[in-house]
Formats: structure tokens, C-alpha cells, sequence
């Protein structure tokens, strides 16, 4: 029996059928997941962004347009969700997001090595986790996910242009951090 | 430029050589190879732990469990004639203080045609989880509520010019997050241009 495209799931998931809705989230829980745990580090926070974002799915389905795929809309909403999640972690005293995002401490780390609990020790885990978030899910999509930049432009919402710019920042600065490292 | 894709062997022979011959002749993309090509042999080492076995099929009746939590009571006659309505302002001026000040009558009576835009179903929404969000507000000296859109993105950021604030009280994180719709966060994004905030 061929498998139901998204959209004829969707359509019947409109229509009530419940079942429509399971099988998409079989279709896709690897994948947001993977996308969430490598944004914040840690199995138990993928965890709980992956539920948020299917109970979001479940809540949009009805409103889906479906001028993306859906696979591109879920990619923004793990996007968003892990965002929001990675901001709650952070977050210890009133500052604005962007300076959050890029907050270097005085004895030179970066907030986000400090305050996510991640599970990467390795040089490159350790590097990754270093970039401010936004080139961290750039630098993500298009290295593990290999999504070209036209498609991370649209998730993230922003111009190709400045895709591209975010992802070559992120690349020099993991190649510098590993360099660094090995050099010790 | 598919670099990646060369790198990991992915590309039929022609891309290949295309690839090749640019990068003899591009400094810029020659950089962006070399670069990725020491991110790679990195990435060898980097095996993240798989998730425990049960964990795939376990995930989808825990989420089911959630949304049939989270499943709405139908709305009677005096709860969608009265309360709602008054639920309504109650909230667009609250979210409406929170992001900026709005105290002109000018403004309210601007807030509350606005407030007609609203759907009615998500009021409903706002006013259960408010209940909830009572127990929080019990404990917490302030609170600062961050609004999503129902594609996750946070509505002040949906404002030009405007970036998210949110912090800790006493230690104990005072965020809570309302998801609404993008029909609403439109609404809202037009009430603080409209208030110019």
C-alpha cells in the first residue's frame, strides 16, 4: 500500500482523522528530534521541545496553509521552540535577548558553555556549542541537516544572503576554536 | 555551492569536477572547503548518545496524553455571553501593559475595536490557561509573560526594532510562555504600532 503524502494526512486530519496525526508524528519525531537535541545539548530538553513542538503541530494542522513543506514548517517551529527553551536556561538576569545571545563572560567563555548542560565534551561538540544560537541552528541545519541555504533562509526567515554569512562565521569559528584546542 | 556534499562524497563525478575547478580559481570558496574539510574529520568523533530504545515509540502516547489534557470544555451560554468578552480586554490590556503603556482612553477604546479581531476560541483558550497561570502568579512577586505565535516565534520579536526581556525573580525563573495565534500576534503587533511603543 503506497504511503499517504503530508498533505493527504493533513487533509485527513482536518477531516478527523486522529490516526492521520499519529502517523505524521512517526513520520518526523527523528528528525525534530535530533534538530532539538542538538540545539540544546541534552536528551531530557529534546525531549520536552519535541512534545511541545508536535502539540503544536496538533494545534496548526487545522490553519496549515501549506505554502512550505511541512517539514519546513516543523524545522522552524523546533527552531523557535528550542529557542525559547535555550533562553529560559540562559536567562539568570534582566538583559535584552540579543545581548543574551551574544554575551561573552569576563574571563572569556560564552554564556552558552557555561549555562546549557550539554553533553558534548568533544572538541567539535564543545566548539558548536560555543556560537550564539542563531549561527549554532545555521551552522546545524546546513552541516548535519545538509539543507541548502535557500531552504534555511525560509525556516529561519531571514535573507539567503545573510544565511550564508551567518554560516561562514559559524565555520571559522569552529575551525578556529578546534585549531586552538589541539594546539594546547 | 554544495561543498559539504563534496566533501562527504555525495556528488556525481561531473558536480565533482565543476566543484574542483572552481575551487582552483575561487580564494573564498578554497577557504570555505578547507574549513569544513577540518570540521569534518572532527565530526567522526562526535556521536552524540542515541536516545534509549523505548524512547520512539514511547514518545507519541506521551504527547497524546498532553493534548487530550489540554482539550477544551465546551463553552456555555453565559461563559461565551459575558465572561469572555470581559476575559478579552482583561487580556489584550494586560499583554498590552506588559509590552508598553497604553493608559489614554483613546487607546483603550482603539484596544478594544482591535479586540474584535481576536477569535473568540482562543479567549476561550487564554481564560483555562489563565487559571493555570493563577497558581504561578501566587508565588512569584512579578511576571513577565512572553508571547509566542503558534509557529513558536516570539511576538515581541515580531516588532521592528524590539528584542524579548525576560529574566528571574528570587531565583526562580518567572517566564511563562502563552502560545497564541499569528492572527493574534498580528493583532497585538498592530496595537503597539498603533500605540506607537
Amino acid at each position: 500500500m503506497m504511503e499517504k503524502t503530508d498533505s493527504e494526512l493533513i487533509e485527513a486530519f482536518t477531516n478527523g482523522d486522529e490516526s492521520s496525526f499519529n502517523e505524521l508524528v512517526k513520520r518526523y519525531q527523528v528528525r525534530v528530534y535530533w534538530i532539538a537535541r542538538r540545539s540544546i545539548g541534552n536528551h531530557a530538553d529534546a525531549d520536552d521541545i519535541v512534545q511541545e513542538v508536535f502539540i503544536r503541530m496538533y494545534r496548526g494542522l487545522v490553519n496549515f496553509r501549506q505554502e512550505s513543506n511541512l517539514y519546513t514548517w516543523l524545522y522552524r517551529v523546533t527552531v523557535n521552540v528550542s529557542l525559547n527553551a535555550i533562553r529560559k536556561k540562559k536567562l539568570k538576569e534582566f538583559l535584552p535577548f540579543d545581548d543574551i545571545l551574544e554575551n561573552i563572560l569576563p574571563d572569556g567563555s560564552h554564556t552558552d558553555s557555561r549555562v546549557l548542560d550539554s553533553e558534548y565534551h568533544t572538541i567539535l561538540g564543545s566548539a558548536i556549542d560555543r556560537l550564539p544560537a542563531k549561527q549554532k541552528f545555521v551552522f546545524n541545519m546546513r552541516f548535519h541537516d545538509e539543507l541548502p541555504f535557500t531552504e534555511i533562509a525560509k525556516i529561519l526567515k531571514k535573507s539567503v544572503g545573510g544565511t550564508k554569512a551567518n554560516y561562514f562565521h559559524a565555520i571559522k569559528k569552529v575551525t578556529e576554536y578546534i585549531k586552538r584546542e589541539i594546539n594546547r | 555551492m554544495q561543498l559539504l556534499e563534496d566533501l562527504r562524497g555525495e556528488l556525481d563525478p561531473e558536480t565533482h569536477s565543476i566543484i574542483t575547478s572552481h575551487l582552483d580559481s575561487c580564494a573564498a570558496c578554497k577557504e570555505e572547503y578547507e574549513t569544513t574539510k577540518i570540521i569534518l574529520s572532527f565530526s567522526a568523533m562526535e556521536q552524540p548518545e542515541a536516545p534509549p530504545e523505548n524512547y520512539w515509540v514511547s514518545l507519541l502516547p506521551r504527547i497524546r496524553t498532553k493534548i487530550d489534557a489540554q482539550v477544551l470544555p465546551p463553552a456555555d451560554g453565559f461563559l461565551q455571553r459575558y465572561l469572555v468578552p470581559l476575559a478579552a480586554a482583561i487580556v489584550l490590556i494586560i499583554i498590552s501593559l506588559r509590552i508598553g503603556d497604553i493608559g489614554s482612553v483613546s487607546n483603550l477604546e482603539n484596544t478594544q475595536y482591535i479586540l474584535q479581531q481576536v477569535p473568540e476560541t482562543e479567549l476561550q483558550e487564554y481564560l483555562q490557561k489563565q487559571s493555570i497561570v493563577g497558581i504561578h502568579e501566587s508565588k512569584h512577586q512579578s511576571r513577565e509573560t512572553i508571547l509566542t505565535s503558534d509557529d513558536g516565534a516570539v511576538v515581541s520579536d515580531l516588532i521592528a526594532g524590539k528584542s524579548s526581556v525576560a529574566g528571574y525573580v528570587d531565583e526562580d525563573p518567572v517566564l511563562m510562555y502563552e502560545t497564541i495565534s499569528n492572527q493574534t500576534a498580528n493583532v497585538i503587533a498592530s496595537i503597539i504600532a498603533s500605540n506607537n511603543l
